[in-house]
């Protein structure tokens, strides 16, 4: 979003300009100090709670870019790599860090000599008043960290605030999600290149040669490697472009002076691209390297993942209520192991369990078992086994017994088994009613007409031991 | 990519007869309204610095910073406690060949002449309200350098309570 007056209150910001009462009108403003080489390196301490470590060391570098890029200015960042330092100490190593506290979003603290050249410049970024936040993330009542780190990288140059108000170097922002500050002013390239004249004698920069592709071992599927030989002293940096038809190139990547390989990711498997790269500073830009082109491999055929069930075995029984234990593993050439993932059924319990091990019991009968898993490409993979579990006779003596009529008598056959004595007692309604040898049958006459319930058990004679009570309903 | 210029030149002289109204919430660093950074302020004094001791101190987040300690001669208590002279500390400074620089101070020299707004913390020197903003140099006609804000309407701000 670029910086727009007419969205705020005119007053209001030119109200700011003066309450920072810290710029001349003049405009940019040296501080007096400033860097006796023409590349400045910088460390990452990317750690914060705001952003990926990623995406701020991406927004920081692209902040860092703004002063070489933007401007004919002898002078430069180059990124360093990360370092674990967040204190503010004069060590001779330009540290980049976050820090959650109050106060302005951004300090940069420089240290500087007796001669007015600058020694050690480091920056800190804090976002406890303020959220900070990098490209692609939704922007609400935010500060992008590029548009503020361009800001203090401009202070590491040498640079004080500026009065006028569209500067990178203006003291204050004008709105929340400004992203403006990225993009210098006539003012800030001014000062710059004040500070850091051009060289009118610089050289375009050497071409890179022996560029070579390559797929990259990490992932030789989607990314290709790209090498090439850095010939250049002078570059600001390396310019990457790619072609998928070996024709037709575009820029894929800017990278750091001094910079000889780029991944290349995020490609189609089984698809070829070809590559070149150039070398630009300040002066202009090399000529082409060589072209190189690749392949990303072409991914293997799925196959069906393997089943194996390990418990319970084949044909295994097991009483009513027992708790029986299931395991197996899935194996497939492409996932791997995708035991975790196996589906457990039963042809009369359904879905009996998941993963590579549980417990349950199941219900009586012959169970056909299957144990199934689909891999990433959508085969699936199954095993089976059958197994019985029993159902347990009830114990003890057991009587049946069935009513039935002649001539309108109520008449009952009773059936027994289970017990033991010479002779048995019929109860009927708990009375006995007759007395008879234990042969297991006995057609009881009641030869009473109409309806009626009746309840029977059969014990043996003398004792306690009965079978269970029966009712007839007429 | 240069941006365009526009006419913010306009500003300045606007500016000067608004000062005292809610200024822009900046993003990157919120200005803090004059009357708020009185009323924030235990003393507010027009001061010179007369004297700039530098010395290394050390923080509990391991900063290794030259801090000054600045004896300012009082001409003039707009509030608070009335004294002829306070110390007061700042970050920055030069010592043993090395100077140090925040971009949210400026320098300061002996002899320089402002408006300071001051805290007094829990342990140790007064330190300006709010850092940079506690800091207003005057040139000699009175007026806040890089503004058209007058030594008299900070007075009068003072003298209404911040208000």
């Amino acid at each position: 979003m670029k910086r727009s007056l007419t969205r705020l209150a005119l007053p209001t910001l030119c109200a700011a300009a003066v309450l920072a009462g810290t710029s001349s009108v003049m405009g940019w403003t040296p501080l007096g100090y400033t860097w006796t080489t023409s590349t400045v390196p910088y460390y990452i301490n990317a750690q914060n709670p705001y952003v990926s470590a990623s995406a701020a060391t991406t927004a920081l570098q692209a902040a860092a870019a703004v002063w070489g890029d933007q401007s004919n200015a002898n002078v430069q960042f180059s990124y360093a790599g990360t370092t674990s330092g967040s204190s503010l100490v004069a060590n001779d190593k330009n540290e980049v860090f976050f820090r959650d506290e109050t106060g302005a979003a951004g300090l940069t603290y420089w240290w500087g000599d007796n001669y007015g050249h600058l020694v050690d410049a480091d920056i800190v970024l804090r976002g406890l008043n303020t959220v900070l936040i990098a490209d692609g993330y939704p922007c609400s009542n935010a500060v992008y960290i590029t548009d503020l780190a361009a800001h203090e990288f401009g202070h590491a140059l040498g640079l004080k605030h500026s009065a006028v108000g569209e500067a990178t170097m203006y003291p204050n922002m004008s709105a929340y999600c400004d992203n403006s500050w990225r993009y210098l002013s006539p003012d800030d390239v001014t000062g710059i290149e004040t500070l850091y004249p051009p060289t009118s004698t610089q050289q375009v920069p050497a071409a890179p040669s022996q560029l070579a592709a390559a797929p990259s071992l990490t992932n030789l599927l989607s990314s290709i490697l790209v090498t090439w030989a850095d010939n250049a002293n002078n570059e600001n940096g390396y310019r990457v472009e790619r072609s998928s038809d070996g024709v037709t190139f575009s820029q894929i990547a800017q990278l750091g002076s001094n910079t000889s390989s780029y991944l290349s990711g995020g490609l189609l498997s089984g698809s070829t691209y070809s590559y070149r790269v150039l070398a630009y500073n300040n002066a202009g830009t090399s000529a082409y390297s060589n072209v190189s082109s690749a392949s990303t491999q072409t991914p293997a055929a799925n196959t069906a993942p393997s089943v194996t069930i390990a418990n319970p075995a084949n044909n295994a029984a097991y009483p009513a209520n027992a708790t029986v234990s299931f395991s197996g593993s899935a194996a497939d050439s492409q996932d791997g192991s995708l035991s975790g993932s196996l589906r457990w059924m039963s042809n009369i319990d359904g879905q009996i369990g998941n993963g590579g091990s549980f417990s349950r019991t199941l219900s009586p009968g012959t169970h056909t078992v299957t144990a199934a898993v689909t891999d990433s490409g959508g085969l699936s993979g199954s095993n089976l086994v059958t197994m019985v579990v029993t159902v347990t006779a009830p114990s003890g003596p057991t009587l049946t017994a069935r009513g039935y009529k002649v001539k309108g008598s109520q008449k009952v056959d009773l059936s027994w088994s289970g017990l033991t004595a010479s002779s048995v007692s019929i109860y009927r309604n708990g009375s006995v009613v007759t007395t008879t040898g234990n042969d297991g049958t006995e057609t009881n006459a009641i030869n009473a007409k109409g309806g009626g319930t009746y309840t029977f058990k059969v014990c043996d004679s003398g004792s306690s031991t009965c079978t269970n009570p029966v009712s007839v309903t007429f | 990519m240069y941006r365009s210029r526009t006419a913010l030149a306009w500003c300045l002289p606007i500016a000067a007869t608004i000062f005292l109204v809610s200024p822009l919430t900046a993003s990157g660093r919120k200005v803090v309204p004059l009357d708020e950074r009185i009323k924030g302020s235990e003393q507010v004094i027009v001061a010179r610095a007369e004297r700039i001791d530098p010395t290394w101190t050390q923080n509990e987040r391991g900063d290794r910073l030259i801090v000054s300690r600045v004896l300012l001669r009082v001409e003039e208590t707009l509030k608070g406690t009335s004294e002829s002279a306070t110390w007061m500390e700042v970050e920055g400074g030069t010592l043993g060949g090395l100077t140090l620089h925040v971009s949210d101070l400026d320098d300061l020299e002996v002899g320089d002449r402002a408006v300071f707004m001051l805290d007094r913390p829990a342990a140790g020197l007064r330190k300006p309200h709010l850092r940079g903003q506690g800091i207003l140099k005057l040139n000699d006609n009175n007026v806040v350098v890089g503004s058209n804000v007058r030594l008299d309407d900070v007075r009068r701000n003072a003298a209404s309570g911040g208000n």
